[in-house]
C-alpha cells in the first residue's frame, strides 16, 4: 500500500510518514505543489495526505486537476484551517475525508485505513487481530466466531484500536475519537477508562486475548 | 456639570452687547450734546454779530426782545469785559402751564459802546430742545438696544440649534460607532468649515482605526492558524516518542504532560480561533435551527456525563423555538450553556431546560460563586485554575448572542444558577 504525504512542514510530514510506515503502508513524502502533483500524476497511489496551504500553491487545485486526470486515489485533506467551507469545498471536488491540524497520528491512521479500505475492499470489508474480526459495513465484531455484544463507543474503540495495533495511543486520542473535538471537555477520561474496562471484559469473557495493555502514564497499546 | 455651548455664548454676548450698549449711549449723549452746544452757541455768536450791526448802523440799542427760546437784555456796566458763553439755570415758565420749570440756558454775554457807555448785552437761548432730542435719542437707542437683546436671545437658540446640527449628526455617529460592527463613517458636506474639518477627521480617524482593528484581527486569525502547523509537529513527536519500547516511568510521565500541555494548547487555540472568526463574521451560512432539536441533541451527546453526576434531567419543552442562525455555533451556544450547567453542578443537582415563546433557559444547582459575577462572561474568568475548563465557554456563548442581537442574563441565587437567552 502507497501513500503519498503531501506537507511543506518537513518535521510534520516525516512523522506521518515515520508512523504509518511500520505497518502495511509505504510512504513517500512531497513538500510543494510542483513535486506533489509530479509524484500525484507519475504514480498511482492507495492514499493521499494532502495539505491545502502549501508554499507553491493551493491544495485543493492540486486536487482538481487529480480529479479531471480521473485518478483513484483515495484523498484526505489535512489542514490548518478549520473552515467549514474549505471542507465542504474539498469534499465536493472529491476528497474522501477531512482532517485539521493539530491532529493524532491514531486518529489519522485510523482514518487512512478506512479510506483504503472503502476503495480497495469493496465487499469483504473486515478488519482483523488476531481471533478478533470486526465486520465493518454492519459494525459487528466476532471474536472466535462468537458475536461480541458490544455498544456502538465499545466498537468503536475496538475499531480505532485494531487500526493502531502495536501502538501507543494516548488517552486524549481515544477521548477525542469517542467523543469528538468538544472544546472544553477533559473530563471524559473517567468515562474511557469505563468503556475500555467493559470492552476487555467481553473480550475475555469471549475468550480472546487480553490485548488491551495499560500504558503507565501514557495511555494504551493493542498488541499481543 | 459643564455648561452649553449655548449658554456660555449668550452670556459673553448679552454681557458684550449690554457693555457696548451703555458705553455707546452715554458717547452718544455726550457727542450729540456737545454737538448741539456748539450749534447754540454759533447761533448766539450769529446774533451777537447782528446786534453789533444794528448798533454800529443805528448807534442805538435794539429793543429787548423775549420770546420762546431767547431772551435779548442790556444792561449799563462801568467797566468793558471780555465776552463770556456759559449755562445759566432760570425758572421759566414751560409753556401752557402754571408752574414753573427749571430751565438750562446757554447765555452770551458781551460788551457793546454806544456814544461812550458801556451796555453788557446777554443773549440766553433755551436749551430745551436739546435736551429733548437727547431725550429722544436715548430712548430711541435703549429702545433698540433692548429690542436687539430679546432678539440675539431668540435668535441665538434657534440659529444655534440649526447650525450645530451638522456637528449633532457627526456627534450621534460617532457615538454609535462600533468597530466590531464594521460600519463606516459618513461624511456629509456641511458647507461650515469647522464642520467639514471635524468630519474629515473623524472619517480619517474611523478609517484608521478600522483598518488597524482589521489588521490586528487578520493577525489573530493568521497567527493561530501559523500556530496550528508548529502545534501539530509537537503532538505527532510526542506520539511518536510514546512509540518508543525504552521509555521509563519518570520518561511517560514527562511525555504525558507535556502531550496534555499541548493538547490544552491547541484547544486554547481553537477557541482564540473561534471567537476570532465570529467576530469577523465568517458564520454566515443561516438557515432555521430548531432549538429542541439542538438540545435534544447535545442532551443525548452528554447523557454519560449527566448520569455520572447523578444529575436528574427536567425539560420543559413548551413551545419550539426557530432562530435564524449558523446551525454550528447555535450547537457551540446550547453546547457550552449544557456543558457549564453540568460542569459546575453538584453531585445529585439537576438540570432545567425550559424552551418557550423565544425563551431558552438553562437553571441548574451549583455551588455558590464567590465574588462578582460582572465578569462572568469576559475571557479567561474561571473559578478555579484547574486544567479542566479553558474560561473561555461563556466568552464564546456572548460573542454569539452579540453577533446575532440576542440577549443572555445570568442569575443565581442560593445555589441556583440560572441563564437566559432570548431570541426577540
Amino acid at each position: 500500500m502507497k501513500i503519498l504525504i503531501i506537507e511543506d512542514e518537513k518535521s510534520l510530514s516525516n512523522s506521518i510518514a515515520g508512523y504509518l510506515s511500520d505497518s502495511q503502508y509505504t510512504c513517500e513524502v512531497a513538500y510543494d505543489y510542483k513535486k506533489a502533483l509530479e509524484k500525484a500524476l507519475d504514480y498511482d497511489y492507495d492514499c493521499i495526505l494532502l495539505d491545502i496551504s502549501l508554499p507553491d500553491g493551493n491544495g485543493l487545485n492540486l486536487l482538481r486537476i487529480l480529479k479531471d486526470c480521473e485518478k483513484m486515489d483515495g484523498v484526505i485533506i489535512v489542514s490548518a484551517k478549520n473552515s467549514i467551507e474549505d471542507k465542504i469545498k474539498g469534499l465536493e471536488i472529491g476528497a474522501d475525508d477531512f482532517l485539521t491540524k493539530p491532529f493524532h497520528l491514531a486518529e489519522l491512521k485510523a482514518r487512512v485505513d478506512a479510506v483504503v479500505r472503502r476503495k480497495f475492499f469493496d465487499g469483504k470489508n473486515t478488519l482483523q487481530f488476531e481471533e478478533i474480526i470486526l465486520d465493518l459495513p454492519s459494525r459487528t465484531a466476532k471474536a472466535n466466531n462468537t458475536i461480541l455484544d458490544l455498544t456502538p463507543k465499545e466498537y468503536e474503540l475496538l475499531a480505532y484500536f485494531i487500526s493502531n495495533k502495536n501502538k501507543v495511543i494516548s488517552k486524549s486520542g481515544l477521548v477525542e475519537h469517542l467523543w469528538g473535538d468538544d472544546m472544553d471537555m477533559a473530563d471524559n477520561y473517567d468515562f474511557l477508562y469505563t468503556h475500555i474496562k467493559n470492552l476487555r471484559k467481553k473480550l475475555t469473557a469471549a475468550d480472546a486475548g487480553d490485548y488491551i495493555k495499560s500504558i503507565y502514564g501514557m495511555g494504551y497499546r493493542f498488541s499481543i | 456639570m459643564a455648561t452649553r455651548l449655548i449658554s456660555k455664548y449668550n452670556r459673553y454676548n448679552l454681557l458684550m452687547n449690554f457693555l457696548i450698549l451703555f458705553l455707546g449711549g452715554i458717547c452718544f449723549v455726550f457727542i450729540i450734546r456737545w454737538i448741539l452746544i456748539r450749534q447754540l452757541n454759533q447761533d448766539l455768536e450769529q446774533e451777537k454779530d447782528e446786534i453789533e450791526e444794528y448798533i454800529a448802523q443805528n448807534h442805538a440799542l435794539p429793543n429787548p426782545m423775549s420770546f420762546k427760546g431767547q431772551i435779548v437784555s442790556y444792561e449799563e456796566v462801568n467797566a468793558t469785559f471780555r465776552k463770556k458763553i456759559q449755562n445759566e439755570f432760570r425758572f421759566v415758565k414751560d409753556g401752557d402751564k402754571k408752574r414753573n420749570k427749571f430751565r438750562i440756558f446757554r447765555s452770551l454775554r458781551f460788551p457793546v459802546e454806544i456814544n461812550g457807555k458801556i451796555y453788557s448785552c446777554k443773549i440766553l437761548r433755551s436749551q430745551a430742545e436739546t435736551d429733548d432730542l437727547i431725550q429722544i435719542v436715548l430712548l430711541c437707542s435703549f429702545g433698540l438696544g433692548a429690542l436687539l437683546f430679546v432678539m440675539i436671545f431668540i435668535s441665538n437658540r434657534f440659529l444655534f440649534k440649526k447650525l450645530w446640527l451638522p456637528f449633532n449628526r457627526t456627534l450621534l455617529q460617532l457615538q454609535q460607532f462600533k468597530l466590531s460592527s464594521q460600519q463606516n463613517f459618513v461624511k456629509e458636506n456641511t458647507n461650515i468649515q469647522e464642520f467639514d474639518e471635524l468630519n474629515d477627521v473623524a472619517a480619517t480617524m474611523t478609517e484608521q482605526a478600522k483598518k488597524e482593528y482589521n489588521a490586528l484581527k487578520d493577525f489573530t486569525e493568521n497567527a493561530s492558524h501559523e500556530i496550528q502547523t508548529p502545534l501539530a509537529i509537537i503532538k505527532t513527536k510526542l506520539e511518536l516518542l510514546m512509540q518508543s519500547n525504552n521509555i521509563g516511568q519518570t520518561e511517560s510521565e514527562y511525555i504525558e504532560s507535556a502531550y496534555e500541555a499541548n493538547i490544552r494548547l491547541s484547544k486554547l487555540n481553537q477557541a482564540l480561533l473561534l471567537l476570532t472568526k465570529i467576530e469577523n463574521n465568517q458564520y454566515y451560512n443561516n438557515e432555521d435551527v430548531s432549538l429542541i432539536n439542538i438540545t435534544e441533541h447535545l442532551l443525548d451527546q452528554y447523557q454519560e456525563l449527566v448520569e455520572a453526576g447523578h444529575i436528574t434531567l427536567k425539560k420543559d419543552f413548551e413551545k419550539d423555538i426557530t432562530v435564524k442562525m449558523n446551525s454550528s455555533l447555535a450547537e457551540i451556544l446550547v453546547g457550552n450553556l449544557l456543558r457549564n450547567a453540568i460542569r459546575h453542578n453538584v453531585d445529585h443537582g439537576f438540570i432545567h431546560v425550559e424552551i418557550k415563546e423565544s425563551l431558552f433557559r438553562i437553571s441548574n444547582s451549583g455551588s455558590t460563586i464567590q465574588g462578582s459575577t460582572d465578569k462572568l462572561f469576559d475571557r479567561f474568568q474561571k473559578e478555579s485554575s484547574s486544567g479542566k475548563s479553558l474560561g473561555l465557554g461563556l466568552a464564546i456563548v456572548m460573542k454569539i448572542v452579540q453577533n446575532y442581537g440576542f440577549h443572555v442574563q445570568y442569575t443565581h441565587e442560593d445555589g441556583l444558577h440560572s441563564i437566559e437567552l432570548r431570541f426577540s
